[in-house]
């Protein structure tokens, strides 16, 4: 039983790996959607269950992230570590039960994200779009997110 | 705004209030063990170069399979609806291959008689030969992009006999060349990628100079012998030199010379692709060509 809800703890980690490997061929208009369109799993869970999606599994992400986009190791790893670790700080200031305070959270921190991952990793105007792209389609995602989150919350 | 309805009621969503009871939990997530372990143990691998490159590998071909096997029933569709596509209209596409065949045959007789004249120009004029290639045919996995670096992953390895460095072209043209190398796939950096560097030269001008890559779909042309000579409309080609394409590919034309800011428009349309050919140096067939030129003389 214990394996059977360790599993089903793995389902926000395995939501976020989902998006990227989903996402990661997607572009709308030549613009590519990641990295925000990734930024919003991430998000949603260090918002509504941390403990769901704990440091050692952002590492992971991050690993797998910038494995698969070709780019330094560790970079983004170490920017959602940094999510994780300001995030328990700032999650308090965020009221759950009010769709625009946490829509208006996640567009200050993927653009807080997006510029640290821009100036590490030279990036120009595609983030800037994909910073855009995301923010519109926080609402959408973090709907069938909340599915989940039901789903599991019934479950584990 | 009943889509937001899930968010508004406090009885569904219950956002944990406290997800770290004890003061372990707490410590261990609030960065206290596992970010400086995790920092830690992560600076000393990417440091210790070739633990890294070693890993670096290993993932890259983790993340590949991975998302191979994540494509391949899309792939699997689309390959499917394809076929179905063919075959009803497989009446069409035969009367458009044999009318192709014919056209090509009667290509093949005059490109045979070139050739001949070639090798008798070749050897009056004592011209060692160039290396010959072969090709492998590879199908075109997928193409992460994040807005930084252009690539495609496609299903050919070491196993395949792929390796590091080789070219990468289509009949339109020069796509890129082999970057990474996994068991049975490979990336591909494609030429408006930012680290891409071609050796090129103009065909009318002759102008010797680099294609550069500039993250858009419109590389440019640096290290330009004489920017003055080179003409908008054209052609470019790959000059040969470095080793890694063989002289003579189309690579574009040269579409604006504004400022001294060489721009060329590829030929390749980079969205449609879906198959993609690796050139393979065949070296037997030049050594031999080589010794025979050199018996000769």
């Amino acid at each position: 039983m214990r394996f059977l809800f360790g599993c089903l703890r793995s389902f926000p980690f395995l939501s976020v790996l989902y998006v990227i490997i989903v996402g990661c061929s997607l572009n709308i208009g030549g613009h590519p959607l990641l990295p925000a369109f990734f930024l919003i799993p991430v998000f949603y869970w260090l918002v509504y269950r941390p403990d769901w999606l704990p440091l050692w599994s952002l590492c992971c992400i991050g690993i797998f992230y910038d494995s698969l986009l070709g780019n330094e190791l560790g970079v983004s790893s170490l920017l959602l570590m940094l999510s994780a670790y300001f995030g328990q700080y700032l999650r308090p200031l965020l009221n759950p039960y009010h769709f625009p305070l946490i829509w208006g959270g996640f567009i200050l921190y993927s653009l807080g994200y997006i510029i640290l991952y821009g100036c590490l990793v030279s990036g120009g105007l595609s983030l800037l779009v994909s910073w855009m792209y995301g923010i519109v389609l926080y609402p959408l995602m973090a709907w069938g997110l909340s599915y989940l989150h039901l789903w599991l919350q019934a479950n584990v | 705004m009943a889509f937001f309805v899930r968010h508004k009621k406090p009885s569904s969503l219950k956002p944990i209030a406290n997800p770290y009871p004890s003061r372990l939990q707490r410590w261990r997530h609030s960065l206290g063990l596992s970010f400086i372990l995790i920092i830690i143990v992560g600076g000393l691998l990417r440091f210790y170069s070739p633990f890294y490159e070693v890993i670096q590998q290993r993932l890259f071909e983790v993340t590949a399979w991975v998302q191979g096997m994540a494509f391949q029933p899309f792939q699997e569709t689309h390959a499917l609806l394809k076929n179905t596509h063919t075959f009803m209209y497989l009446k069409e596409e035969y009367a458009r291959l044999q009318k192709e065949n014919e056209t090509l045959r009667s290509q093949l007789q005059t490109l045979k008689a070139l050739k001949h004249e070639n090798g008798i120009l070749r050897t009056n004029l004592k011209i060692p030969a160039f290396e010959t290639y072969g090709h492998i045919t590879a199908r075109i996995i997928s193409t992460p992009y994040d807005g930084l670096k252009h690539f495609f992953l496609i299903a050919a390895g070491h196993h395949e006999s792929v390796g590091k460095d080789q070219a990468v072209i289509v009949p339109e043209g020069v796509v890129g060349r082999i970057e990474k190398v996994g068991e049975h796939i490979a990336r591909v950096l494609l030429i408006n990628d930012v680290s891409s560097r071609i050796p090129v030269m103009t065909s009318l001008s002759g102008q010797q100079a680099i294609l550069a890559g500039d993250g858009s779909f419109s590389p440019t042309l640096v290290y330009v012998e004489d920017i003055r000579q080179i003409q908008k409309g054209e052609e470019v080609v790959t000059s040969g030199f470095g080793g890694i394409f063989p002289p003579g590919l189309p690579v574009g034309i040269v579409d604006n010379v504004v400022n001294g800011k060489i721009t060329v428009k590829s030929y390749i349309p980079f969205q449609k692709l879906e198959w993609v050919h690796v050139l393979k140096p065949n070296f037997e067939d030049f050594h031999k060509d080589m010794s025979a030129l050199l018996e000769e003389e």
